[in-house]
């Protein structure tokens, strides 16, 4: 799956970007992770799901140990974390471009 | 024969078996009352063995060490065809040709009452192990949905 | 975000397919085997493993265990496999297996629209 890596470099690049400038912004609150290393994890997330995903279908192909539903279920999880990663990128993009149109 | 299911080889284990059955059975009540044979003497009833096959795939360590279902997974087999040592039903008729010189004659040592009875149990247990195939069949396809 | 994205139903529903899967298994070896001399009949004690299913625990995945089935008398040749029983069995596991994997799949679907929706 080439495109986990494409979004992977646009969106650390995104969530870097608009925090650099700062100027005059008020410094975030501090409680718990920050977006960006929530916004890691869920790539880690999505990652491993595609990874478990693969395994599953193969094991199944080579008429290995895999039952039916569970291969069904991890391809269905996969499908949803990257959707869901797909959205959250998405927005990402849109607040971005939307602070750009801001005027200063 | 895995087919995205190993149940199927189960019961298609038990479906050969019972056909091995049948064709028994239907060869002894065809031949129930044969008195000659070319081995000399009457047709000789004959039935099957049946036991327990393990369902042995070569992922079945693996399976046992997920915790699956190896140990769930056993079918049948005919393991032996063998002659039942009955003695023949000597019938007196002197006139018949295969007659001994005391006037008897040997004839097969098949009951075709008791034929009969193995013949629908075999065909219950056929059926049944279809009934198998077609669940297992509807299981695999309803997993398919649930991709939503 | 990382976790409550994936449904903790879904796993839940998983393990309960399991459990379906390998109780159908039991069955297919009883009626494989109902004519097979000193044969004795196999369950699995599906309600605890349903029930630990949906536990958090270690044990909610340990697969359903193994037990006699002794609902039925041995016939003359120590057989204990009813055929009547076991397909009765047979078609409720088969049944509820089928009616678990639409609520999975319509949940699936749901995620789906709740994720896709917004566009």
């Amino acid at each position: 799956m080439a495109v986990i890596g494409d979004v992977t470099r646009v969106v650390p690049g995104i969530v870097s970007g608009p925090g650099a400038p700062g100027a005059g912004a008020p410094a975030q609150p501090t409680n718990g992770p920050s977006f960006g290393a929530v916004l890691k994890d869920s790539l880690a997330q999505v990652n491993t799901l595609q990874h478990e995903a693969d395994k599953a279908i193969t094991q199944l192909a080579s008429g290995g140990p895999q039952s039916l539903h569970d291969t069904m279920l991890a391809l269905e999880k996969a499908d949803l974390s990257f959707r869901l990663m797909m959205q959250v990128r998405n927005k990402i993009v849109e607040a971005y471009q939307e602070v750009l149109r801001m005027q200063v | 024969m895995d087919l995205l299911n190993p149940t199927f080889a189960i019961a298609a284990s038990a479906l050969r078996a019972e056909r091995m059955r049948l064709d028994v059975i239907a060869s002894n009540l065809a031949n129930a009352s044969t008195t000659r044979t070319e081995a000399g003497g009457p047709y000789r009833r004959r039935h099957v063995i049946f036991e327990t096959e393990s369902m042995g795939s070569d992922f079945a360590d693996t399976i046992a060490a997920l915790g699956g279902t190896a140990d769930t997974q056993r079918g049948v087999e005919v393991t032996a065809v063998v002659d039942d040592p009955t003695p023949p039903r000597m019938v007196f008729d002197p006139g018949h040709p295969d007659a001994n010189p005391e006037g008897y004659v040997a004839y097969p040592n098949v009951n075709p009452v008791l034929e009969m009875v193995d013949l629908m149990a075999a065909t219950r247990a056929y059926e049944a192990n279809v009934q198998v195939v077609n669940a297992t069949k509807r299981m695999a396809e309803s997993a398919l949905s649930i991709s939503g | 975000m990382p976790t409550p994205l994936i449904d903790p139903i879904f796993d839940g529903l998983a393990r309960a397919l399991d459990v379906h899967n390998r109780r159908h298994d039991v069955l297919a070896t009883n009626l494989a085997n109902v004519e097979t001399p000193g044969f004795r009949a196999q369950e699995v004690d599906f309600r605890s493993a349903l029930a630990r299913a949906f536990e958090q625990t270690e044990e909610a995945a340990r697969p359903a265990d193994l037990v006699e089935d002794t609902s039925a008398p041995a016939r003359a040749d120590g057989n204990t496999v009813d055929l009547d029983l076991q397909m009765a069995k047979l078609a409720e596991n088969a049944g509820r297996y089928t009616a678990l994997t639409r609520i999975l799949g319509k949940r699936i679907g749901l995620v789906r629209l709740a994720i896709d929706g917004g566009r």
